[in-house]
């Protein structure tokens, strides 16, 4: 008989293919390790669960509704760029996107003093993407505009409709959401009439899929309150930029 | 340490002790559970109350549950109230369905499952919980293990085998006295 296998090994799925294999051969004819083995397979399974369970994220963004899965390609042209999956956890990206100042939040105006029907102004910037913000929950509605801005950036105008007056001390934010990283990153909040403007680097854009606007307590705290109430996808119809 | 359900009686006898005892082997694993209802931020806090309430009501324990179900009902409880507190007219459907019914008892009861693996294996000797926990909760290789540890691999596969046999006996015997339905 062939030397006794290790049995956690096999059990951990450590062992290649013909090795476990014979493991297996030796199992058929050694009643010991049959024995061994179902006393490790239970401690085994008892401690696989636990860890499974413990180590399970919290449900965050994903908490709510899934949006349609990004296009193949541009996953693969993520990998090809090198671009990070996932930065961590939410609080420590609300607090990197706080320190990044690559948004500059314009003013409400900024996209319909430049649109096309303007009198006396050159024609404006035609929307590169419209996208329907759709309901998380309740009845809300509105929708995302892109139209090429200055230099490798875009402009970005949030219009909502419907949206609940927020409370005393509450305000609704935009965020940009990866729903397959759960990356976000701050844009900043809705004036009181649900618009917002702002201009946003080409680039940065790219690393995001969705626009998600959640309802906030003006408590300080820099992270997603895990409250969203619209989503729009605008990766779909916009082109990249490398 | 003692057996949850040790733990248990002791906590029901007023023993400042086991609160102590109960939080060192139990308070990683609620904050796990908390963490997925109520966020990071807002875990801490619950855990907290949770214990308090642990602590008024600890005369209330009785041995025939398992240590680990009374823990993570009263924590459910508590989750639930933080939740309420919100007062967000839009709030998170998902979250709160998972938390309330039959799919929230369900996942408080896979939570203290959990806990009562992680806490019979603060029970084992230094060396063989640190094997387990680097196998299984930081998910590493007999290789990789030794490795880390700087020790030969044959070491690692005795201490890996032996802690996982010892382990198994202990959730098995806490299964049997503490009323494992």
């Amino acid at each position: 008989m062939s030397a006794h296998p290790d049995l956690l090994a096999l059990l951990r799925g450590e062992l290649s293919n013909p090795l476990a294999a014979e493991a297996g051969d030796h199992l058929d004819g050694c009643p010991g390790c049959r024995t061994e083995l179902a006393e490790l397979a239970t401690a085994n399974a008892m401690l696989s669960r636990s860890a499974r369970t413990l180590a399970a994220r919290p449900p965050t963004v994903e908490a709510v509704p899934a949006l349609p899965p990004r296009p193949p390609f541009r996953a693969r042209q993520r990998r090809a760029l090198g671009l990070p999956r996932a930065l961590g956890s939410p609080r420590a990206l609300g607090l990197l996107a706080a320190a990044a100042t690559v948004v500059a939040i314009a003013g409400a105006t900024t996209f319909v003093t430049r649109g096309p029907g303007d009198p006396g102004q050159p024609p404006g910037p035609q929307p590169q993407v419209s996208a329907p913000l759709d309901p998380v929950e309740g009845a809300a509605g509105g929708r995302v505009l892109m139209t090429t801005g200055p230099a490798g950036s875009t402009e970005m105008t949030i219009t909502t409709s419907d949206l609940p007056r927020a409370h005393r001390g509450e305000f609704y934010e935009a965020w940009l959401l990866d729903p397959a990283s759960r990356k976000m990153l701050p844009l900043g909040q809705l004036g009181p009439s649900g618009r917002a403007s702002f201009e946003i680097d080409d680039r940065l854009l790219d690393r995001y899929s969705a626009v998600d606007v959640s309802l906030e307590a003006d408590d300080g705290d820099p992270q997603h309150s895990v409250t969203s109430v619209l989503r729009a996808s605008y990766d779909a119809q916009r082109p990249t930029t490398s | 340490m003692d057996s949850g359900e040790a733990i248990g009686l002791r906590l029901a006898r007023r023993e400042e002790a086991a609160l102590e005892d109960a939080y060192a082997a139990y308070g990683p694993s609620l904050l796990a559970y908390l963490r997925r209802y109520v966020g990071p931020d807002e875990a801490e806090d619950v855990l907290q109350r949770t214990f308090l309430d642990v602590w008024r009501h600890s005369s209330r324990y009785q041995p025939a549950q398992r240590f680990s179900t009374w823990l993570f009902t009263i924590a459910h409880r508590r989750a639930v109230d933080a939740l309420r507190a919100r007062r967000h007219r839009v709030v998170d459907v998902e979250a709160a369905r998972d938390l309330v019914g039959e799919d929230g008892r369900e996942t408080a009861e896979r939570y203290a499952e959990a806990a009562e693996v992680r806490a019979a294996l603060a029970r084992l000797p230094e060396h063989e919980r640190q094997a387990l926990e680097l196998t299984y909760y930081a998910g590493l290789t007999q290789r990789e293990i030794a490795a880390h540890l700087g020790v030969p691999i044959g070491t690692v596969k005795a201490r890996t085998s032996r802690a996982t046999r010892r382990l198994g006996a202990l959730v098995r015997d806490g299964l049997r006295e503490g009323g494992a339905a």
